[in-house]
């Protein structure tokens, strides 16, 4: 069931009904969520919730041992069991294509090209969040921070229908405590819910669907057809075109949960204001930021080690979050672009903090220093993917005279277009396409033949809108919920209208489903 | 109405305020009342989404509501702001009509008239419409990007996702290709569709005329592609027809096999029109449908993308060559006529019947 569609708004508000009216009564409401959960889920194709089933009874199962375990080796016996089983799960319909299709291009020429192992595997929608929802259970339970939970309740964090094909990916620890609680039925954030709703269809519907239409498409169709205004105009537009394509998925989903009483993390923060690629990172896909640096980034070391260890754990991270994406060698080029995008913002963070006279080529080691200085870095204390600087410190004394601040506007500049070049990787079906729209921006100078003033007005609109201030959207909230109720659902019918107006016929499928 | 969290007056100013929240019935109400209301504002846009959709429980259910909805709005007068919306923009409710030509019959021997080749040449490029579904999509971008460099040939665009010949009153493509070769000057048009046609086939407001799987579909279903093709011949334009290539779903790949049929059938009596065997270009070995084609004794490429219909880029270039190849013969290139002015060009037969059908 799509989101932005007829039946999703006539189904949701059926749940919406039922499901305040079973609040009280979690025995009732749970098994309900869970059904209707299964009905969403199961309107694409009713196979794979035989999948989603037998995920949601083995990790509950594997749960258990793993809180039951006597000691701490069973402990870490049954986690890796668990961890392992759900990676050959998204292995399997995920990436068996992918790895065969390489083996073959490889040992072709050879003549011994595996070709029996040719079998399509049909990708089932979500595997990859439901996924990953369940090695971060399985992972917390291993660590003790949680509690194991009952089959319904787990089966229910894992196939809540807002969250369930797209994300956010929400924690066990986040989730499972709000089904202990009843929320207040008298104080429903129906205004930030409606908001959110509203502002993710116009997203989805008006703004992603009309540059894709209008520009990206027919370029990264024919990239060889086009002059390079064009194609650069349509690099500008896919970078706009994802951001709203899943955020606004992310804003109908966090919503919908909303209206149901269930608060999900943010998943976006204006990306595209980001100064840094690592505040980009922090700012983009939240929730797989975050997942990453938590069971991969800190699990391969961290910040810990030597130089080379650090330089390389980011770079792992963003090459295995890269082929998380997609089964395809473009994902996984993007995933090492940011890598070392990230590496290389971190070197010259390093040496532009370290006074120069005591560089590592001309001073003690860094892990000397660090030492030196008390700077050790913890599992604990590293925030984010890639935080740079935080265990260099520099004493303001030793540093010759400052460089020249530079200007935060050269800094988000240089880093959307380093994330929109990215973004031609990911957009693009092979990479020699992705060769041909780069090198044809650079070389096919022309009149352009798709460039129109709606077009630019669309993309500077949708990154301005990034930089106003929070409180503008805020305080619109605050007002509007201080209107009566009647007058918020004429007004979001209104919104639907419009969406309804402007929007295409017909509402392709999100990005993210894919993945 | 009581507010989310306490809000307290001795806050600093500039601390956020505090949104109010709504009773969960309060809320369920709101919901309802904006659901009633874009239903009624919007009824224009339901009743298409429920005629465009699939035939089925879902649309048995949705286009008597919308129809019913429509008709309340209608009286009420609140579908006005939809309509006037929809004109401004150009939108159309309803598909626009279209008469098929006189039906073509086959010509005797010599008792045609011939149109002379038109010469290509870079300053009179030969201009090419791709039309159809998504498929025919991907196609005229396959077409434009392998052709980019050439001087001597532009290929426009046109495809429609989700569209064929079996729901004229979703999208009517016999009368947009009419409009459109009223518009626009081409050569050649290039026509791929039928990915979308196994279901039961309509008119232009929405009847059921024939269900899948019975004679009178065929029946119907060829008089639809006769009545194209016989369209496009103007004297002026030949036509491309691009076979569906086999579909791994077993039901819609024996439809794709009778409507294929039905292609040939009808092309083979039509001189303008030229037919690209899809279907056993892009099978297996067997014959059957393949996800992995070994295409040149290469190594074996994917040739579908992941929902079983759609082509990869590999496959593509594949049809976009086997397409051109297809519309070389109808003309002739400047620098073969200047070398030999023997170039064989099919004749456009413009003997024609009174349509039977």
């Amino acid at each position: 069931m799509l989101f932005p569609t007829l039946t999703y708004a006539i189904f949701f508000v059926l749940v919406l009904g039922v499901s305040w009216k079973l609040r009280p009564r979690p025995r009732l409401w749970k098994p309900f969520i869970l059904v209707v959960s299964y009905i969403f889920y199961g309107w694409w194709n009713p196979t794979f919730l035989l999948l989603l089933a037998a995920s949601q009874v083995g990790n509950t199962v594997m749960g258990y041992g793993i809180a039951r375990a006597p000691s701490d080796d069973r402990r870490r016996w049954w986690v890796r069991v668990a961890v392992t089983a759900n990676l050959v799960l998204l292995g399997f319909f995920k990436y068996y294509g992918f790895f065969v299709e390489s083996l073959i291009s490889l040992l072709s020429p050879l003549h011994l090209a595996p070709t029996p192992l040719l079998i399509e595997v049909t990708l089932p929608v979500g595997i990859s969040f439901f996924t990953f929802c369940a090695i971060s259970y399985i992972i917390d339970l291993g660590r003790q921070e949680i509690e194991p939970a009952n089959v319904i309740d787990f089966s229910l964090y894992l196939s809540f229908f807002p969250h369930l094909v797209a994300g956010p990916i929400v924690r066990a620890s986040e989730f499972l405590p709000q089904l202990k609680r009843l929320p207040n039925p008298n104080a429903v954030d129906a205004t930030r819910g409606a908001r959110l709703i509203a502002r993710g269809l116009i997203k989805k519907v008006i703004v992603a669907s009309f540059l894709s239409q209008a520009i990206v498409d027919p370029v990264f169709g024919a990239p060889g057809a086009y002059r390079s205004i064009d194609i650069i105009v349509a690099i500008y537009a896919y970078a706009v075109q994802i951001y709203a394509d899943f955020s606004g998925y992310t804003d109908i989903a966090i919503g919908s949960a909303l209206l149901l009483g269930i608060k999900f993390p943010d998943n976006f923060d204006r990306p595209y204001t980001a100064a840094t690629i690592q505040d980009f990172w922090r700012r983009w896909h939240m929730t797989l930021s975050r997942w990453l640096r938590d069971y991969l980034y800190i699990p391969l070391g961290g910040n810990r080690g030597s130089h080379f260890m650090i330089y390389r754990n980011l770079f792992l991270t963003m090459l295995l979050g890269g082929l998380w994406h997609g089964a395809e060698w473009t994902f996984v080029i993007w995933g090492a672009y940011h890598g070392i995008g990230l590496g290389v913002e971190r070197w010259v963070g390093e040496r532009a903090t370290v006074p120069r006279n005591e560089r590592a080529d001309r001073a003690p080691k860094l892990s000397r220093l660090r030492s030196e200085l008390g700077l050790e870095s913890t599992v604990g204390e590293v925030p984010v993917i890639g935080e740079g600087g935080d265990f260099v410190m520099a004493e303001p004394n030793d540093v010759l005279p400052p460089r020249r601040e530079r200007s935060p506007w050269v800094g988000r500049a240089m880093v959307f277009h380093f994330v929109a070049i990215g973004w031609v990787l990911f957009r693009s079906d092979s990479l020699a396409t992705a060769g041909t729209v780069l090198w044809r921006a650079l070389t096919a100078w022309g009149s352009p033949e798709l460039v129109t003033p709606l077009i630019l007005v669309t993309i500077l609109a949708a990154i301005g809108v990034q930089y106003l201030p929070q409180r503008v959207g805020l305080t619109l909230e605050w007002r509007v919920s201080s209107l009566p109720p009647v007058v918020q659902g004429v007004g979001f019918a209104l919104v639907l209208l419009v969406v309804d107006i402007l929007g295409p016929q017909g509402v392709a499928p999100f990005i993210y489903f894919q993945f | 109405m009581t507010a989310t969290t306490p809000s307290s007056n001795d806050e600093p100013v500039a601390a956020p305020r505090v949104r109010h929240g709504m009773k969960a019935m309060t809320a369920w109400k709101a919901a309802v009342v904006s659901l009633v209301l874009f239903s009624l504002l919007a009824s224009g846009s339901l009743v298409k989404a429920a005629r465009g959709h699939e035939r089925g429980w879902q649309r048995d259910i949705y286009l008597p509501a919308a129809n019913g909805i429509d008709r309340l709005a209608n009286l009420l007068s609140l579908n006005r702001p939809l309509d006037w919306a929809n004109g401004a923009l150009h939108r159309d409710d309803v598909e626009p009509d279209i008469q098929f030509p006189p039906v073509t019959v086959p010509p005797a021997s010599g008792s045609t008239t011939t149109v002379p080749p038109r010469v290509i040449s870079a300053t009179a490029p030969l201009r090419v419409g791709v039309f159809g579904d998504s498929q025919s999509k991907d196609l005229g971008l396959a077409m434009k990007s392998r052709k980019a460099k050439d001087p001597t040939i532009s290929v426009y665009q046109q495809g429609q996702v989700s569209t064929g010949l079996a729901r004229p009153d979703f999208y009517n493509w016999p009368a947009r290709i009419q409009e459109f070769l009223a518009d626009d000057d081409v050569d050649a048009v290039v026509f791929m569709t039928g990915s979308n046609d196994d279901q039961t086939l309509q008119d232009r407001l929405g009847n059921a005329v024939a269900r899948i799987g019975t004679p009178e579909w065929s029946e119907e279903y060829r008089r639809r592609v006769a009545g194209l093709m016989d369209l496009v011949n103007n004297g002026q334009h030949r036509l491309v027809w691009v076979e569906v290539p086999l579909v791994r779903d077993p039901e819609l790949g024996a439809t794709a096999k009778i409507i294929n049929q039905i292609v040939r059938d009808e092309a083979a009596s039509r001189q303008w029109v030229s037919v690209v065997d899809a279907e056993a270009a892009l099978a297996g070995p067997d014959g059957a449908y393949s996800d992995f084609l070994e295409l040149d004794g290469k190594a074996p490429v994917r040739c579908r993308r992941p929902d079983g219909v759609h082509l990869t880029s590999e496959c593509l270039e594949e049809l976009s060559d086997m397409v051109f190849d297809a519309i070389a013969p109808f003309f002739a290139n400047e620098v073969a006529t200047t070398t030999s002015t023997t170039t064989a060009v099919p004749a456009i037969p413009t003997t024609t019947v009174p349509s039977g059908r």
